[in-house]
């Protein structure tokens, strides 16, 4: 469970302090596809970060299984994002060096899997996402839509608790975009996972088991 | 700019340690032997009269320094100065009276311009190339010594030039003559002999042979002294060659770490976007500077093997070409030649390895600070 309490979080120094999360709690529960809606600017990104393990409160608690997820350690840290979280970045983020295979692998071999387990289960997800042909090639040479399917591929590969999506379709077209929710969709209802999806898109709606909207740096049902 | 460091600073180690080498045989093998043994006045030059400084009987002390293991030969040798003159040229000389038969060794460090390599004992002397110039002689020409004896009275010699040497040493060259032990004591009225100069097989046995005849004979009123004690040339030489090279690599590791260190920097630049992905799927900032210095590693370990197989060519090549330079000091000029030393290598690869990793490590450990937010809006 992941639980925000009572969190502030503003941006810039001084004068040019502009907050953006004011004294916001909330409780995601685990399974569902959450959606959280706002306006440019209101804050989504924000809480996806302070959520995911990537950016700290300046005063509140972020809470996961009930402990304070940033009064720890980074090796603690980092290894729960790397156990129990997964990234769906707009932009991709996948590493240009490496092929659609080995995109989706790194995780596991972070993770220190053996190779058959690593090879088995990247294929696995390779073949789920449509990209088993392309899984030689390199992000370069992949579209849009199938860039974006190796980094679904690379934030299920490990099967998280929760999945952290940052208007993953922003860089989409608008089939391409409809294309990706319905596979997050579909694979989250496979592996159960929880995903967490910020978006300005209102057609989110259909998909989603719960919708929140940020505004007034508060969440709202 | 790694293997260049290398190969700049490992040529240039590699051609003063060559010349160092080159100017050791010179020294050790015409001038002062590995060792030397004398009375203590004789090296500080503190004496009222020249007698107090020779050793008198001094057959059965060479066949005692003879019988310690690794010395190969000990001969005496008698140095005066004199002038030496031709029918129309007059100079002054420092006369070396040697025994050929003892030092077989002698003419290695010496290069012949004219003549024999040695005098037989047939009243022939050897006479330093510049001083040869000066007095304008060749092999075959009389010439004759005039000095004063031990007891003051002037005494003469008639030789013929048996040969022009040169040591490289310009100072030396222009001064110095080679004659039989014999004829020098005879010209000086005397048996005796300066000092015993002993020869080794091994020059890493120079320190044990010295510490045995210090034992044996340090109570004797005798004091022995390594080559490289008296050599005041060569140390001067060395501790030249040392400081520059020592700046040569200090200017070296300058550029290269104002290399390596924009080089890593606009690296890590670019690379910002990839940290704060690889940072955020799990990866601690101790994985990040483990792998970040395994590459930095793995480069620095390529350059230097380039570097090192670069630098093993050019020594090759230089060598074979056989260049000749003139240099300050020297009397004939030098033969290029470049040493290629496994142990300078090793040395400065180490030491370029342990600096640009070091200040690596410091640009990586910045960078892998940087928020994670932060960085992944950076373009990967």
């Amino acid at each position: 469970m992941l639980e925000l309490k009572n969190v502030f979080k503003s941006y810039g120094e001084g004068e040019q302090k502009q907050p953006v999360l004011d004294d916001m709690n909330w409780t995601f529960k685990e399974g569902q596809f959450t959606a959280l809606l706002g306006k440019s600017g209101s804050g989504k990104s924000t809480v996806l970060n302070l959520l995911s393990g990537l950016d700290s409160p300046d005063k509140g608690t972020v809470l996961f299984s009930g402990n304070d997820l940033y009064n720890r350690a980074d090796n603690d840290l980092s290894k729960i994002r790397l156990v129990h979280f997964g990234y769906i970045f707009q932009s991709f983020n996948l590493l240009s060096n490496l092929t659609a295979y080995e995109n989706i692998e790194y995780p596991l071999y972070l993770l220190n899997q053996g190779e058959a387990d690593r090879k088995k289960k990247t294929l696995e997800i390779l073949e789920q996402l449509e990209l088993s042909p392309y899984q030689n090639k390199l992000p370069s040479q992949l579209s849009g839509g199938q860039r974006q399917r190796v980094a679904i591929g690379r934030a299920l590969v490990k099967s998280p608790k929760f999945i952290f999506a940052d208007e993953p379709t922003a860089n989409l077209d608008e089939k391409t975009g409809a294309e990706i929710i319905n596979l997050i969709k579909r694979l989250q209802k496979h592996y159960g996972s929880t995903i967490i999806y910020v978006t300005h898109d209102t057609d989110i709606v259909n998909v989603a088991d719960t919708c929140l909207f940020l505004t007034n740096k508060k969440i709202e049902p | 700019m790694i293997s260049g460091a290398l190969i700049g600073v490992t040529l240039f180690r590699g051609y003063v340690l060559r010349t160092l080498e080159v100017i050791q045989t010179t020294i050790v093998n015409g001038q002062f032997g590995h060792l030397q043994i004398a009375k203590p006045e004789y090296w500080s030059q503190e004496y009222k009269n020249k007698k107090d400084t020779l050793l008198a009987d001094y057959g059965p002390l060479v066949e005692k320094i003879k019988a310690i293991p690794n010395v190969t030969a000990v001969s005496p040798r008698m140095k005066f100065y004199g002038l030496l003159s031709t029918e129309n040229i007059s100079d002054s000389a420092m006369v070396i009276g040697i025994d050929p038969k003892q030092e077989k060794d002698f003419a290695v460090g010496l290069m012949m311009i004219a003549g024999k390599e040695f005098l037989v004992g047939d009243r022939k002397i050897m006479i330093g190339s510049s001083l040869a110039r000066r007095l304008r002689v060749k092999p075959g020409d009389d010439i004759t010594l005039v000095t004063t004896t031990l007891d003051q009275v002037v005494n003469a010699m008639d030789f013929t030039v048996g040969g022009v040497f040169a040591t490289g040493a310009e100072e030396f060259d222009s001064v110095a003559a080679f004659a039989h032990i014999e004829d020098t004591q005879k010209v000086m009225n005397s048996t005796a002999v300066d000092v015993l100069k002993i020869s080794i097989n091994d020059m890493n046995s120079l320190d044990s042979v010295k510490g045995i005849i210090e034992r044996e004979y340090g109570s004797a009123h005798l004091e022995t002294r390594t080559w490289y004690q008296i050599s005041d040339l060569f140390r001067k030489v060395e501790s030249f060659y040392n400081t520059q090279t020592g700046l040569m690599f200090s200017i070296l590791v300058f550029i290269v770490l104002l290399g390596i260190t924009n080089t890593v920097s606009m690296s890590l630049n670019e690379r910002i976007g990839e940290i704060g992905t690889l940072r955020a799927l799990g990866q601690s900032r101790s994985s990040l500077l483990n792998q970040f210095m395994l590459e930095s590693f793995y480069l620095c370990i390529t350059a230097l093997a380039i570097g090192t197989v670069a630098c093993f060519t050019i020594t090759r090549l230089v060598n074979a070409a056989g260049i000749k330079t003139e240099i300050p000091g020297a009397s004939v000029p030098i033969l290029v030649e470049i040493g290629f030393y496994s142990d300078v290598v090793l040395a400065f690869s180490l030491a370029l390895f342990i600096i640009v990793n070091f200040f690596t490590a410091i640009l990586v450990f910045k960078f892998i600070r940087i928020k994670i937010v932060e960085a992944l809006r950076y373009n990967i």
